[in-house]
């Protein structure tokens, strides 16, 4: 238990709070951060990484150190067990050692598989002692490095939580739509190896995590609470691999889809690139394939990332943004949000010229043509 | 991971494959170079970036590392188990 944590027993102890609840609170390291990359997200969502960093440079004024020796963690290889797990406690020995090297302490990831495969590790090291050692002994006999442990672990997601009123008063927009006044409603969709696999490292815990919900509440909006709430997105890594057993992939959020429509949602965010991807891709697939979507429109259900939305808040052109590169058409929400952006710019190249625009789909909708027409 | 140093990489993921990627990875796929400058990725790049070319360095790392820890044998036998599958008896 953290410092904060113990603190907060003490404080409940007086007043009667409930313990474990306080357990699932985390320390989120105020400065100096350690930056560790996403595969997924650097490929899905190329723009959010960037988008981070300059939140925490330029709006947040904090130091954050972007390596590039740094590397896989080879979550996903683990996951799909095509790898051993000695293989993978060296490679993220090989991170700390950066971290080290670099003179941080504070370790920063933007993958909700990392941050998973990092809490594992340290968990394991923790409870096998000589299992650290073998990992030091097999870093040190492979590339010479040594490493310490990093005081403060933690996912990008929680820095973005940790400074949300500090975004919300610099916002230039909220969650609210423009023409209704009313809040948007917000479904938030926590990865999997954020919290449930240990539940004292996520704000809130598993069943019950702020990470996103506290920005959405930050920011304006309205939480979707829904059955299918904690339910997987279904990547699951080894059987979405195998492109003949994606279906158990899809069929997990179609059970989420199916569960949020009644509730209207007007977006979805994730902590997560994988499910944040997933949710996006799925729904074209469930469209093409069945004439359905999970709004009234036909253009889907909006999905972002955590960064995006901060971006969006913030003001940041949403095509800096990289949006154009959702499936699921974004405008319908920067409508809502009552966004000023330049759809003709949408589907430009870096020096402004055209590139031609994606094929649209056959079923679910999409503005190309009303823009480019 | 060992080609790219990392899990996944753009240039390996194609629509044929991936066919739930959609028209709009299609579109980003073919002009990738363009809209990853424009979103400020440094592609296939020295330094820092989002897609950026991992170093020789740290890709050598990650190769002694795999050695050392017995992946490459864990290929190995998965692969020779896929090429010889074990027989499998029914009552």
């Amino acid at each position: 238990m953290n410092i904060e944590s113990e603190q907060a027993c003490k404080l409940s102890n007086r007043k009667n709070i409930n313990q474990r609840w306080l357990s699932y609170q985390k320390r989120i390291a105020d400065n100096h951060y350690y930056f560790a990359r996403s595969c997924i997200r650097q490929n899905f969502f190329p723009a959010s990484e960037t988008v981070f960093l300059k939140i925490l440079r330029e709006e947040l004024e904090k130091d954050i150190f972007d390596d590039p020796e740094q590397t896989t963690c080879t979550g996903i290889a683990y996951h799909s067990g095509i790898i051993p797990f000695e293989t993978t406690m060296t490679v993220v020995a090989r991170q700390f050692s950066l971290m080290t090297d670099a003179g941080y302490e504070n370790f920063v990831c933007s993958c909700v598989t990392s941050f998973g495969i990092y809490t594992e590790v340290l968990e394991t090291w923790r409870q096998f002692p000589k299992t650290e050692h073998k990992t030091r002994e097999d870093l040190y006999k492979a590339t010479g490095k040594t490493f310490k442990i990093p005081a403060n672990l933690v996912h990008t997601s929680d820095i973005i939580y940790k400074y949300r009123e500090e975004i919300a008063a610099k916002a230039r927009y909220s969650l609210i739509n423009r023409l209704t006044g009313k809040p948007l409603g917000i479904v938030d969709h926590v990865g999997c190896h954020y919290a449930k696999i240990f539940p004292v490292q996520g704000i809130g815990g598993a069943e019950y995590p702020q990470v996103l919900t506290g920005l959405i509440d930050a920011w304006g909006g309205e939480q979707i609470d829904y059955p299918e709430r904690r339910h997987c997105c279904g990547f699951g890594f080894r059987q979405y691999l195998l492109k003949e057993n994606r279906g158990y992939s899809l069929a997990n959020s179609r059970v989420k889809f199916e569960s949020m429509e009644p509730f209207k949602p007007d977006a979805i965010v994730a902590n997560c690139p994988g499910c944040a991807f997933f949710l996006d891709r799925w729904q074209y697939v469930i469209s093409e394939s069945e004439g359905k979507t999970y709004d009234d429109a036909g253009f889907g259900i909006p999905v972002l990332t955590y960064e995006e939305l901060a971006g969006l808040v913030l003001g940041y052109d949403p095509w800096e943004l990289g949006l154009q590169l959702h499936q699921v058409d974004l405008e319908p929400l920067l409508k809502r949000m009552g966004i000023v952006y330049n759809p003709a710019m949408k589907y430009k190249g870096s020096d402004g010229l055209e590139i031609g625009h994606p094929e649209p789909p056959d079923y679910l909708k999409t503005t190309v043509f009303s823009n480019h027409s | 991971m060992l080609k790219y140093g990392y899990c996944i990489y753009i240039d390996e993921v194609d629509n044929e494959q991936f066919p739930e990627q959609g028209p709009v990875w299609e579109w980003f796929r073919k002009n990738r170079v363009k809209i990853l400058e424009r979103l400020g990725a440094n592609y296939q790049g020295e330094g820092a970036g989002t897609l950026r070319k991992i170093s020789e360095k740290s890709l050598q790392d990650l190769s002694m590392i795999f050695s050392i820890t017995g992946a490459f044998d864990y290929f190995n036998q998965i692969e020779s188990i896929v090429k010889s599958p074990p027989e499998v008896k029914s009552d």
